[in-house]
């Protein structure tokens, strides 16, 4: 009865560590940072984090179900590519905004496919295709950027609703609100959770584990898609390096928000807070002046700790 | 005198588990060039006794005396130092080495500079494969051998160390005839050099063939020791099983309904034309032991064993099952024999387990309907008394029977017309046995057909309306309730019909 107590203790603290940390670092920053404390810096953070938000709602459910996916990053590149060369040359913004998408979810369901019908473990899946998404992406320009000038595409990435909230953080927080309801009140979110917690024991239970697994890695690769279109958009133009190293922040945000690596667990407001938190600590120390090679180790330091508190959770790796 | 002394003395062992006094003051006697046998029921005792001689348990009480001398070990290693060698039914063994190599694991001989010294290491292996009359080239890999080929590996590898005491466990299960005549073979020789040999087989032909003494056990106790010359197969089955069943439990008379379960001619690479009905009300015992195919046999029911060929009938209606999906959808419900490996989601809680087979049962695919499903659970978990705090409680910190009792909820709660149990009150204290044991008889009333796939003599003796018993992929013998008994089912299980 006593380790029932303390596991019941623990799920608790998950999330609370997470927002706790998150507030702590929000009022540190308020504090010391000049300017952090202001409407347009807060929209800016998550502005910054809009992005990684997208593309880490589609992480959270592979992260979830088990699985991993290292190839969002590249997608992010070729699906910004697409979108790019289809509206500067046919002027059609909708058109190179389904193309985009399609080929998101395209790639997404390649990766399902190696996962589950031929079974390669997800991180060489997902690091082969990274690859390959990649090599796409420079091969559309042969390298070269796209300027994409169209008006109607920079809404997305750079328009305010009202002059206040940026369209791609309402983007961001809509993404989030669906795949929490989907997680917390749909039968999908409740097979996701428990192929990820027990495969073998899902599959008794009748779940179609591969089938799940199939429709969560395109959703991944659709979500990125989205990603790459929002990158489009806020930097006016299609680059087919965008999105490079992109995958460890979302993985580190998911696991920062208390996923475990080995499936099963996991919350949606945890990733939002994981993100945040980088968002916030990259923000605050460009405030402070504090040179980009120093927020990068900042970034790795409170990634170890967040994982190091996991561990003492419980599990970890032997 | 000094030829009368006993290589290998345990004394007194006893080792209790949650809930469960596995060994009872056990003693073993092994002399140096003799084999014992170690005989007894699944449960019975034998694998723990073996566990604590290799270092793997250690005891709560009792001593263990080699050559005279108390040990202290406590962990494999040690015991391996003392001379222990123990071969598992799972070899332990790395697939991706050669025979040489596994035969020195991490004993690598060392060159002058510390690197393995590959010729002495080739040299060493052969002398020791020469030796056991093996031609297994030592440079072959470990994954290109045969299991034979595998366990002479083992043998050499437990020749290599200082051995004395050789365990083997259950080591023909898996071999041919003409593999198993050879490993005999070796087993005399290695006996006739002086290595003191126990052997575990339930296959009594054998024993008679090699064992100099046999040592029965029964529910945790040493029931006696026979000299082999002198036994008798009637009276070691009897040792065996020969417990006043505890009736403290009697039977429930139920109506038998129609027939809710036919198979028909179940084939595969393993069961032979394995054919049995279950009728509404009826609980048929499926009695064999470790190899008998009897979880072969549930699986193909289910949906996750190929089958060569062979119809499943549910209430009279054919059906074919492919996977797990198919068989609920079908009625079936399977309880599998190990729960924390495939029966529960340990992360999860005790309300998300009882609903993981029936997700889609109560909700739209966008709605999953919370409330409903609450109702389910706490429906459950009050006709089944799980012990828990709430419904949210993660199941993994649950006892076994508590655990046990969220599976059988999961099952229950598809609306079941069969339901296969394997192994149902394993790890499981008397207390919840006898819950679930009236469980099941309650879901029998109602007019649920039941499967169960037990090792337990008395479990099976006290509940089943009938017995098939099975023995190397064929049902071997089929009782009514009034014509079965303890003898009869081993009879059976060990293929001596």
């Amino acid at each position: 009865m006593e380790q029932v107590k303390t596991n019941k203790k623990i799920n608790l603290s998950t999330e609370m560590t997470v927002l706790i940390a998150c507030v702590g670092l929000f009022i540190i920053f308020s504090a010391i940072a000049p300017n952090f404390l202001t409407v347009s810096n807060v929209m800016n953070v998550f502005l910054y984090s809009a992005v990684t938000g997208i593309c880490a709602t589609g992480m959270t459910l592979v992260i979830i179900s088990g699985g991993l996916d290292i190839s969002v990053g590249s997608v992010v590149g070729l699906t910004g590519m697409v979108a790019g060369l289809v509206i500067a040359g046919t002027g059609n913004v909708a058109l190179g905004i389904f193309l985009a998408l399609l080929t998101g979810a395209g790639c997404g369901a390649l990766n399902g496919l190696l996962v589950t019908r031929f079974k390669i473990v997800p991180i060489i899946a997902t690091l082969a295709t990274m690859s390959i998404f990649r090599g796409m992406a420079m091969l559309t320009t042969n390298g070269q950027s796209q300027i994409v000038s169209a008006d109607a595409f920079k809404w997305l990435g750079r328009g305010y609703l009202l002059d206040v909230v940026p369209y791609c953080v309402i983007i961001m927080i809509a993404m989030f609100i669906i795949i929490g309801y989907v997680l917390k009140n749909t039968p999908f979110g409740r097979k996701t959770y428990s192929i990820g917690g027990n495969p073998e024991a899902s599959r008794l239970a009748g779940m179609n584990v591969k089938g799940v697994r199939f429709v969560i890695y395109i959703l991944c690769g659709l979500f990125a898609g989205l990603s790459g279109i929002v990158t489009a958009s806020q930097t006016g133009t299609a680059i087919p390096a965008a999105g490079e190293g992109l995958e460890m922040d979302v993985i580190g945000a998911v696991v920062l928000g208390g996923a475990s690596m080995s499936g099963g667990k996991g919350s949606i407001v945890g990733t939002l807070l994981g993100v945040l938190i980088f968002a916030i600590l990259q923000n605050g120390l460009t405030l402070l002046n504090v040179m980009s090679f120093w927020q990068t180790i900042a970034k790795g330091i409170v990634l170890v700790i967040a994982v190091m508190l996991d561990v003492a959770r419980g599990g970890g790796y032997e | 005198m000094e030829s009368n002394r006993y290589l290998l003395q345990m004394k007194g062992v006893t080792k209790r588990f949650p809930g469960v006094l596995a060994l009872n003051n056990v003693d073993l006697e092994l002399y140096a060039g003799e084999v014992l046998a170690l005989l007894g029921e699944n449960g019975a005792g034998k694998s723990t006794l073996i566990k604590i001689l290799s270092g793997a348990y250690n005891a709560d009480e009792g001593e263990i005396l080699i050559d005279g001398e108390v040990q202290n070990y406590h962990t494999p290693r040690e015991a391996n130092d003392q001379g222990v060698s123990i071969i598992y039914q799972e070899l332990n063994y790395l697939n991706d080495l050669t025979v040489a190599e596994n035969i020195f694991l991490n004993r690598w001989p060392r060159g002058k500079s510390g690197q393995v010294d590959w010729k002495k290491l080739r040299n060493a292996a052969r002398e020791i494969l020469d030796m056991l009359e093996v031609d297994i080239p030592t440079g072959a890999y470990m994954r290109d051998l045969s299991v034979a080929e595998k366990q002479l590996v083992e043998i050499a590898k437990a020749l290599s160390q200082k051995m004395k005491i050789l365990v083997m466990d259950e080591p023909t299960s898996a071999l041919s005839e003409k593999e198993a005549e050879k490993l005999m073979k070796l087993v005399a020789k290695l006996r006739d050099q002086g290595t003191g040999i126990i052997f575990i087989s339930h296959r009594l032909d054998e024993l008679f063939q090699i064992a100099d003494r046999v040592q029965v056990m029964r529910d945790g106790e040493r029931v006696g020791v026979v000299k082999m010359k002198e036994a008798q197969r009637e009276e070691l089955i009897r040792m065996m099983v020969g417990r006043e069943v505890n009736m403290f439990y009697p039977k429930r008379e139920v109506e038998k309904k129609q027939t809710v379960l036919k198979v028909k001619g179940l084939t595969t690479d393993y069961l032979k034309d394995i054919s049995f009905e279950v009728k509404a009300g009826e609980i048929l015992g499926v009695f064999g032991l470790m190899g008998s195919g009897r979880t072969e046999m549930a699986q193909c029911i289910f949906g996750t064993h190929k089958i060569h060929s062979g119809e499943i009938y549910v209430d009279g209606t054919l059906k074919k099952i492919r996977k797990p999906a198919d068989a609920i959808a079908s009625g079936i419900a399977y309880v599998t024999a190990e729960r924390k490996k495939d029966g529960l989601i340990l992360i999860q809680s005790v309300r998300d387990n009882i609903m993981t087979a029936s997700v889609d049962k109560y909700s739209t695919p966008f709605r999953i309907n919370h409330k409903k499903e609450k109702e389910i659970a706490v429906k459950w978990k009050e006709k089944f008394a799980i012990k828990t705090p709430d419904l949210n409680t993660v199941v993994n910190g649950l006892s076994g029977g508590n655990q046990q009792k969220v599976v059988l909820a999961k099952w229950l709660a598809t609306d079941p017309k069969v339901l296969i149990l394997n192994e149902p009150t394993r790890g499981i204290d008397v207390g919840a046995k006898t819950e679930i044991y009236k469980l099941m008889e309650d879901f029998c009333e109602k007019g649920l057909g039941v499967v169960m796939i037990s090792s337990e003599l008395p479990e099976i003796l006290q509940l089943a309306d009938r017995v098939m018993v099975m023995c190397e992929g064929k049902a071997t013998a089929e009782f009514a309730r009034g014509e079965m008994n303890q003898e009869k089912l081993m009879h059976g299980a060990i293929g001596e019909v």
